[in-house]
């Protein structure tokens, strides 16, 4: 049966149709994401203790098995990086290489352009111009460590010192036809420096002038970037030789450029196939490839005695090429060396250099050391999208029922039909039951163990410390605990920011620590805890703490109060004055945390996420930031009020209690107002007013007694309504920006409740 | 796009006597790598099982008929290696074939995957032409 070479027209096994190689960069993506995590965990944990031979293992595993994904797709720049990473890993593992901090720096900070580049490519875009730029000075860096191993070998070589060139041997009947030679050759693999155009290397001249020149061949590193980005001044070459001079000549020839060559000796080739010359009946070069991979499984003593797998592949082979199958039952390796034999007889050699290289000395390093527990949970992902829609839905449940009370009081009043009106609110209570039991459980999706938050944090806290030369520990506790997606996502920058200023004004150089007595090693500890309703995150530090009285001064300084009452504040309210917009205490802005963000910017954004936030430091001893949050945010629970005919909801979490008050018991103080609670003062303030409404006097004035951080508030308002579930829908578009209310949410009769950001407004 | 039965009419008579699809375990612990394995020879007519380290792939291994193992190195639990060797060792599956696939380029690197028990080493990235060829011909279903 004629044959023809298995680069069929068969099946086109393209992967650039949409769908599948959409889904494929999608797994990819996540897949790489999850591994970058992995492979930064791992750093992280070996710069700690360089010897953690499992930390080695799960970074090199993760870098490596990025590399293979990569791969499929065009990213040469990305796979470009992770292979030097992954050759350095390699070195490491074997103990060749040491891992210290500069390593780490370095190795962290390639990660992070992978996860850039992964990040581009995830939003459909190209590899910057300057990718394959930035993936050489790494690979270069790489490299260097590589160079600067401490242990016996260099990489490549084998145990002879010399090592071999896979292509070399590959090539061999090539090289040998153009040498004319049967002596020994030295090969040469001649990488010039990207660069080296600008220091007045001439690769071809270089190549051209190697002593006993016998064969050689240029060709890319990298496959050649598109029109547009290539760029001519770049030396993207690799050129291989082959001489016929005593390898002392060669290593002379190239002393000026160590690095950007590797020399080979070519003396010992087993004659290849090759020698047999061209015949009639030649195997597709792919199913010659497959007989010499037999051949090599057959040469392998330790597969002595079971040569089962491989009968079965030349048996598989032949009936694929529609050979006669040349042994019989069961073969011996006797046997199955004379049917490789026979099969290759006639054929040209196999042209690609990975089934016919030479086996090399020396045993390979151990793969897998002691394995990392597995702590995958069994989960589903599920597309984030689909989870909001729910959540909607169930909102818009929880808002649709709502309108059942309205109904049975319509049934009773407006038809008189009580009985009708129980019936409707036998069954409001029981969807309300199940719709509260929905909406919990739609809620338990969303929540995220804040672990995922935290995680970043220990680079965050590293990072810094390095830079400031400052020794930092952080201590996480409390990982497990839970809180609603959208929280731990708003609390990412916020809690950077607390970190940040704790490392940058808090923590003291290691001097200035000594000096105070305290370990050199700093402590930050990072904590979550559930309190009830709420989940609460403490980041402390033993540090300086922060100087009321330098507070004090600076407040002053920025005119964001008067000494008078700069003077009267405690020192613990003193501190409190970090919170105030545009205060900021470090002498200089650093890089780092200063740029006009301060405190206030957390307050803020913890605020919006209808938290609150604390400071308490001691001088001298430390600071403790507490972020106290709603676990979820997707429903709010809020008293409506009336003000002048509209419904306004009021956060219930603020309501300490509702009162009506006779106007007479109404104090006032000049301009302000206040009423007097239980022997407490509480200041007044009426909500017409601040909306810039006509004041109302009724007979009885309904006041609302909030608490608002510390301080107790009364409001002011027309009357009270009820309290009720609502999903909050924040302003968007034109109105994002609109202060003193935090959003909307639709009624169960229709109306559109306005609800009000008191913290803001107050 | 060629579909089985295509393959088969062309088929020698061998082949065309046995109609179930080839069947093959590919182990990898990157979905990536099985997604893109499994998205090429499935409408080649092979039928694909995937495991994602060697010791879940014994398993699937001994309780289900495989004519060929498509198997990666780097894997947490159970390596290719191991598994090679494992499975070289057991009389059930001693006598399938096994192709590796690697991102080592390495000399000693393929040595070792014969040393273990492969018989043939493809370098990754994978050829999506070659990938296909390979196991067409590893598994005796004849190539056109």
């Amino acid at each position: 049966m004629p044959l023809k070479p298995p680069q069929s027209p068969s099946p086109p096994p393209t992967l650039q149709v949409g769908a599948e190689q959409a889904a494929l960069a999608a797994s990819f993506v996540e897949e790489s994401r999850a591994l970058l995590e992995e492979a930064g965990d791992a750093l992280l944990a070996l710069e700690r203790d360089p010897g953690d031979q499992g930390a080695i293992n799960a970074l090199f595993r993760a870098v490596h098995s990025i590399k293979g994904a990569a791969g499929l797709f065009d990213l040469p720049a990305l796979v470009h990086l992770v292979h030097a990473g992954e050759d350095l890993l390699g070195a490491m593992r074997e103990g060749r290489v040491r891992m210290d901090g500069a390593a780490a720096d370095e190795l962290l900070e390639g990660l992070d352009h992978v996860g850039q580049w992964i990040g581009l490519f995830q939003q459909g875009g190209a590899l910057p111009p300057t990718a394959m730029e930035i993936a050489r000075r790494f690979a270069g860096a790489y490299r260097l460590r590589l160079e600067q191993t401490d242990g016996p070998a260099q990489p490549a070589a084998a145990a002879g010192g010399r090592i071999r060139h896979d292509w070399a041997e590959a090539q061999v009947a090539a090289i040998r036809d153009a040498g004319g030679q049967d002596g020994p050759l030295v090969t040469v693999e001649y990488c010039p420096d990207a660069t080296c155009f600008f220091s007045g290397e001439d690769p071809l001249h270089v190549a051209r002038t190697l002593p006993g020149l016998v064969w050689f061949a240029i060709a890319p590193r990298e496959d050649w970037p598109a029109a547009p980005l290539f760029d001519p001044y770049v030396c993207n070459l690799r050129i291989r030789l082959a001489s016929c001079a005593p390898v002392e000549a060669v290593e002379e020839h190239f002393r000026y450029m160590p690095d950007a060559v590797t020399i080979g000796l070519l003396d010992e080739v087993a004659p290849s196939p090759a020698a047999a010359g061209p015949a009639a009946a030649a195997l597709p070069p792919l199913a010659a490839e497959l007989v010499e991979a037999q051949r090599r499984a057959l040469a392998e003593p330790a597969r002595a005695g079971q040569v089962d797998d491989i009968a079965a592949t030349l048996r598989n082979l032949c009936a694929a090429l529609g050979r006669p199958v040349p042994f019989g039952d069961a073969p011996d390796a006797e046997a199955l060396a004379v049917a490789v034999a026979a099969l290759l007889a006639p054929g040209p050699p196999a042209d690609d250099a990975a089934a016919v290289v030479a086996d090399t000395p020396g045993d390979a390093a151990p793969i897998a050391g002691p394995s990392r527990p597995d702590t995958a949970e069994r989960t589903l992902r599920v597309e984030q999208g689909r989870i909001d829609m729910l959540m909607n839905l169930v909102g818009e449940l929880v808002v649709a029922k709502n309108a059942l009370p309205f109904l049975a009081r319509d049934a009773e009043n407006r038809f008189g039909s009580r009985e009708l009106a129980r019936e409707i609110k036998d069954k409001y209570a029981v969807i309300d039951r199940i719709t509260r039991q929905m909406q919990g459980a739609v809620m338990g999706i969303r929540m995220m163990p804040v672990s995922d938050l935290f995680k970043r944090f220990p680079r965050l806290v590293r990072d810094i410390a390095r830079k400031q030369d400052k020794r930092v520990q952080l201590v996480v506790e409390g990982e497990t605990t839970e809180a609603d997606k959208n929280v731990i996502e708003a609390l990412a920058e916020p809690l950077t920011h607390i970190l940040r200023n704790s490392l940058d004004h808090g923590i003291e150089s290691g001097a200035a620590r000594r000096a105070a007595g305290k370990p050199e090693v700093a402590t930050v500890r990072l904590v979550a805890s559930q309190e009830g309703d709420s989940v609460v995150i403490a980041v402390s530090d033993d540090g300086r703490g922060v100087d009321p009285s330098r507070v004090r001064a600076k407040a002053i300084e920025r005119g964001l109060i008067d000494a008078e009452r700069a003077a009267q504040l405690t020192d613990e309210q003193a501190v409190q004055l970090v919170f105030l917009p545009g205060f900021s205490t470090a002498e200089t802005i650093s890089d780092l945390s200063g740029r006009g963000v301060g405190m206030d910017a957390v307050r803020s954004v913890v605020e919006r996420l209808g938290g609150e936030v604390t400071l308490r430091s001691q001088h001298g001893e430390g600071t403790t930031v507490r972020l106290r949050l709603p676990l979820s945010m997707a429903v709010t629970r809020v008293l409506t009020i009336d003000l002048a005919g509209q419904a306004y909801g009021v956060p219930m979490d603020l309501v300490v209690e509702t009162v009506r008050a006779d106007p007479a018991a109404i104090r006032r103080l000049k301009a302000a107002e206040a009423i007097v609670l239980r022997d407490t003062v509480i200041p007044l303030v009426r909500l017409r007013a601040m909306l810039g409404m006509e004041p109302h006097h009724p007979p009885l004035e309904s006041v609302l007694i909030l608490r608002l951080g510390d301080a107790m508030v009364g409001l002011v308002v027309d009357d009270f309504g009820t309290s009720m579930d609502i999903i909050l829908k924040p302003f968007s578009g034109i109105l994002a920006n609109m202060s003193g209310f935090s959003g909307t949410a639709v009624l169960g009769d229709g109306r559109v409740l306005l609800v009000l950001n008191l913290k803001e407004m107050l | 796009m060629t579909t089985m039965p295509q393959l088969l009419a062309d088929a020698p008579a061998d082949a065309a006597a046995n109609p179930s699809p080839r069947r093959v375990l590919v182990i990898d612990d990157s979905l990536t790598v099985r997604l893109f394995c499994t998205s090429l020879l499935t409408p080649a007519g092979f039928a694909v099982a995937e495991a994602i380290n060697g010791l879940e792939a014994l398993e699937q291994a001994l309780e289900e008929r495989f004519d060929l193992f498509v198997v990666d190195i780097n894997m947490q639990k159970m390596d290719g290696y191991t598994f090679l060797a494992e499975a070289r060792r057991r009389p059930e599956l001693c006598a399938i074939p096994a192709v590796m696939l690697s991102t080592e380029q390495a000399g000693e690197d393929i040595a070792r995957a014969y040393r273990a028990g492969t018989n043939f080493y493809l370098p990754k990235p994978i050829d999506p032409d070659r990938f296909i060829a390979t196991v067409q011909l590893m598994t005796g279903v004849p190539c056109r």
